[in-house]
Order: C-alpha cells, then sequence, then structure tokens
C-alpha cells in the first residue's frame, strides 16, 4: 500500500539505512519532502512528487549551449549551476543553441563533463527530474512503449529534459504528459500502451 | 471568556474558512492560491536558481528572497504598488520564518525566490501569505524540515478572539498577535504584536493561537496529500 507523506511527517524510530529525502534528529527519522514513502525491513527512503535537480555523478544529462567563449563553452543543464566545457577536448566546434548529451564526470565548484555528443535537429520538452525514473520504467519498459508506439527517436537526459524526433510528436508528448500528472499511480506502463495505440490507430 | 457570538457568527476560537489550490501557477516550480475568508493570497516559488548580483550570494546555504506584497486593488482604496516600510518588515520576518523550515544548505551559491500576492486584504494577510508559501515551498519539492502553519489571535471588544478580521482589528481595545511555527515540531518561527496587552492575557491568547496553529496544519498536511490521489481512474 502506497503512502503520501509530507515535510516533517515522522517515518520510523527504528534503526534503518536512511535513503534520499529523508533526516534523523534524536534517533528518529523524519520526512524531508512531499513524496511517496519507501519503506522496508532495513531501509527507508521518499520518493519525491516535485522538485528541483540534483546532480550526481555518473548522470546523462541533456545540455543545451548557453554562451561560447575564447576556450570553451558555458552549457546550461537545467540546474542553478552552468557548467564549463574546455574547447581543448572537443574535437569539433559547437555553436551556442546545439543540444548536447553528456556525462557527469565531477561535481566541485564547477561540474565537469565527459563523453559529449551532438544531438541532431529535434524537439526538446522539460520535466520535473524527479519523474525520469517513471519515464524511463523498468528496464526502460516505458521508454521502449514510447519509441515503438510512436516511431520517434528519444533521448532522456536524468536532469528532467527529454530530446525527440518523432512523426507524431502531439501523442508522445501528450503521453509524457500523462506519465508525469499520474506518475504516482500504479499500473500506468498498461494504460499508456493502450492509449498510444487508440491514439495511433484514430490517425 | 465569555461565549458570546462573534459578528460574522463565529464563536471565539473559530477560524476564517480557509481553501487551498495547488500548483495554479504553471510559470512557477510550485504555486498555492490560498482563500482564508476575504483574503485571497497567490504564492509562487522559482528555484533555486542562480543570483544576480553573485556577490550577494552565500557559499554556505541559498539565499532566501520572500517579497510579501499588497495588489493596488486590494484595499478598499487604492494602495500604491511601491513597497513601502511595511511590506518590506513583513518580507524580512517572514523570510527568515520560512528559513529555519527549508533546508537551505543543500543549495549553496543559490537564490530562492518567493513571491506572495495578496489579490485581497481583510486581516491577518501576512499569516495568510506565510501560510501559502510554505505550502507553495512544499508543492516545488523543496526539502523541508516541516511546515510553517500561521493564525493570528488577539482580543477585540474585551473578548479573546482568534483569527480577527478587519471589523475586529480596527476596535478601540484591538490586539493583534501574529504567530507561525514550525510544524509538526511546534517550534515559533514568527512572533509579531500590536497593541496593550497584560502578561496574563499574552499567554491565553498564545495558548489559543497555538491550536488554531494545529488546525491550520491539519489543513495544509490535507491539501498536499489530497493533491496526488493514488486510487482513482487515469485521467487524461
Amino acid at each position: 500500500m502506497k503512502k503520501i507523506v509530507v515535510p516533517g511527517d515522522f517515518l520510523t524510530d527504528e534503526r534503518k539505512k536512511l535513503g534520499s529525502n529523508v533526516y534523523l534528529k534524536e534517533n528518529k527519522v523524519y520526512s524531508s519532502v512531499l513524496g511517496i514513502l519507501s519503506e522496508s525491513n532495513d531501509y527507508v527512503s521518499v520518493i519525491p512528487l516535485n522538485g528541483p535537480y540534483v546532480p550526481q555523478i555518473g548522470d546523462a544529462v541533456i545540455g543545451i549551449i548557453k554562451l561560447e567563449m575564447s576556450n570553451g563553452y558555458i552549457i546550461d543543464i537545467n540546474m542553478a549551476l552552468d557548467c564549463f566545457f574546455p574547447k581543448s577536448l572537443l574535437k569539433k566546434s559547437l555553436q551556442v543553441g546545439d543540444v548536447i548529451f553528456a556525462r557527469i564526470k565531477e561535481i566541485s565548484d564547477f561540474i565537469d563533463l565527459e563523453n559529449i555528443n551532438l544531438l541532431p535537429k529535434g524537439r526538446i520538452i522539460d520535466v520535473p527530474s524527479v519523474k525520469i525514473p517513471r519515464i524511463i520504467g523498468k528496464n526502460d519498459s516505458m521508454l521502449n512503449i514510447l519509441k515503438k508506439n510512436t516511431a520517434s527517436n528519444v533521448v532522456v537526459g536524468k536532469n528532467g529534459w527529454i530530446w525527440y524526433f518523432s512523426k507524431s510528436p502531439l501523442v508522445l508528448e501528450k503521453a509524457i504528459d500523462l506519465i508525469v500528472k499520474n506518475s504516482q499511480k500504479s499500473n500506468l506502463t498498461n494504460f499508456i500502451d493502450d492509449y498510444l495505440k487508440k491514439q495511433i490507430k484514430r490517425k | 471568556m465569555s461565549e458570546e457570538k462573534r459578528h460574522d457568527g463565529r464563536k471565539p476560537n473559530d477560524l476564517r474558512p480557509i481553501e487551498i489550490k495547488l500548483g495554479v501557477n504553471k510559470n512557477a516550480d510550485g504555486s498555492c492560491l490560498l482563500t482564508w475568508g476575504k483574503n485571497v493570497v497567490l504564492a509562487t516559488v522559482h528555484g533555486p536558481k542562480q543570483m544576480f548580483p553573485k556577490h550577494l550570494s552565500n557559499p554556505s546555504k541559498a539565499v532566501i528572497d520572500y517579497k510579501y506584497r499588497m495588489a493596488c486593488i486590494s484595499t478598499p482604496e487604492r494602495k500604491s504598488p511601491v513597497p513601502g516600510k511595511r511590506d518590506k518588515e513583513i518580507s524580512l520576518v517572514s523570510g527568515n520564518a520560512l528559513e529555519s523550515a527549508i533546508m537551505v544548505e543543500q543549495f549553496p551559491n543559490t537564490v530562492i525566490e518567493i513571491n506572495t500576492l495578496i489579490f485581497t486584504a481583510d486581516a491577518g494577510t501576512r499569516v495568510a501569505a506565510l501560510t501559502a508559501a510554505s505550502l507553495a515551498a512544499a508543492d516545488a519539492g523543496l526539502p523541508m524540515k516541516g511546515l510553517i502553519s500561521s493564525v493570528a489571535g488577539g482580543r477585540s471588544n474585551k473578548q479573546l478572539v482568534l483569527d480577527l478580521d478587519k471589523q475586529e482589528e480596527d476596535a478601540p481595545d484591538a490586539v493583534d498577535l501574529a504567530c507561525a511555527m514550525l510544524m509538526p515540531q511546534k517550534e515559533i518561527a514568527l512572533l509579531q504584536m500590536d497593541g496593550f496587552v497584560d502578561i496574563k492575557e499574552t499567554k491565553e491568547i498564545l495558548k489559543n493561537t497555538v491550536k488554531g496553529i494545529e488546525t491550520v496544519y491539519d489543513m495544509q498536511k490535507k491539501a498536499l496529500i489530497e493533491k496526488y490521489p493514488l486510487e482513482g481512474e487515469i485521467n487524461e
């Protein structure tokens, strides 16, 4: 049974491994965000329902070139701090407005990227970054359904930006919107599969 | 305390009806439209985002930029939209109150912008704005130690009452005590008062106010949980 908790809710006073979005005070565990409680015998965490993107090493992100400088580029990756990437590590030059797919290498005062790939012409949708696991699904199940039914190419960044090139972009956008709005409900993968089949057939 | 009814039919310790709508502004990361009696407040949260000018940012925590503003249509006569002394003071103390709830140390060098706009004012707007701002911050998914709930208590016409409206606040012996608490820890985050009152009555007012705050906290919690229904049809 799923349960929604609000910031400050008491979760447990047992000794458990602390996951994300919880805090410890006087040997009691409290929630720190609005989210869904995920608790097992030795682990407690809260899955948030909305929130800012918090970068982690190894995240695959989508970025947009914001500014070109003499020695490198400033890249916007949908968070408060921008990243800098030096020109010396790139084989060919990029332009302002180019969309890239990269991996986060290091987080310090600045964010270092690696494996930069230029993405071709397409569109970007902005969704809350906490909904990205739901859009990918277990073993990419949801992402495969989206790609297969709408015959589109989709690249998902952990930072909440989704790049796609599709023959039926409106259906895909509507489907992603449905996932974001109903992410807390169960049995969503089957629903989206049926929904997309219905929509494509209607065309 | 006499059990006299108030001019609008409420009992001394009754709140005005509160209605909460979350996620009303799609341009903001989190938002809340709160109707508290005749008060209407919109609170929005943007951020955390990069701070400009950069020297105002803090390398150990996020800066809370709280703005309390009254729309020029909010009062019976047109109010100048220029922020006055009162607006600036309320912004400062309310921002400090919210900073005690939001875990600002997780977002160094950034700013969290919280804007509250009063559309209709009928006394007790600072507590309504703070309650709405706390809900908007929770709606934006910011990590928080708890929610900020607030109520104003006081005295009007020789009667100790909770949640005064404009007519009661204009009484000659009126006392208005605005209190905000970090719930469920019950730590006082804001306490302001105007009027003349002795210490015995102050304690009595504060006791009633804490009870009111608990009621408000339950409503806030209910509104947040109801935004995400777990059961039911997946609506298109």
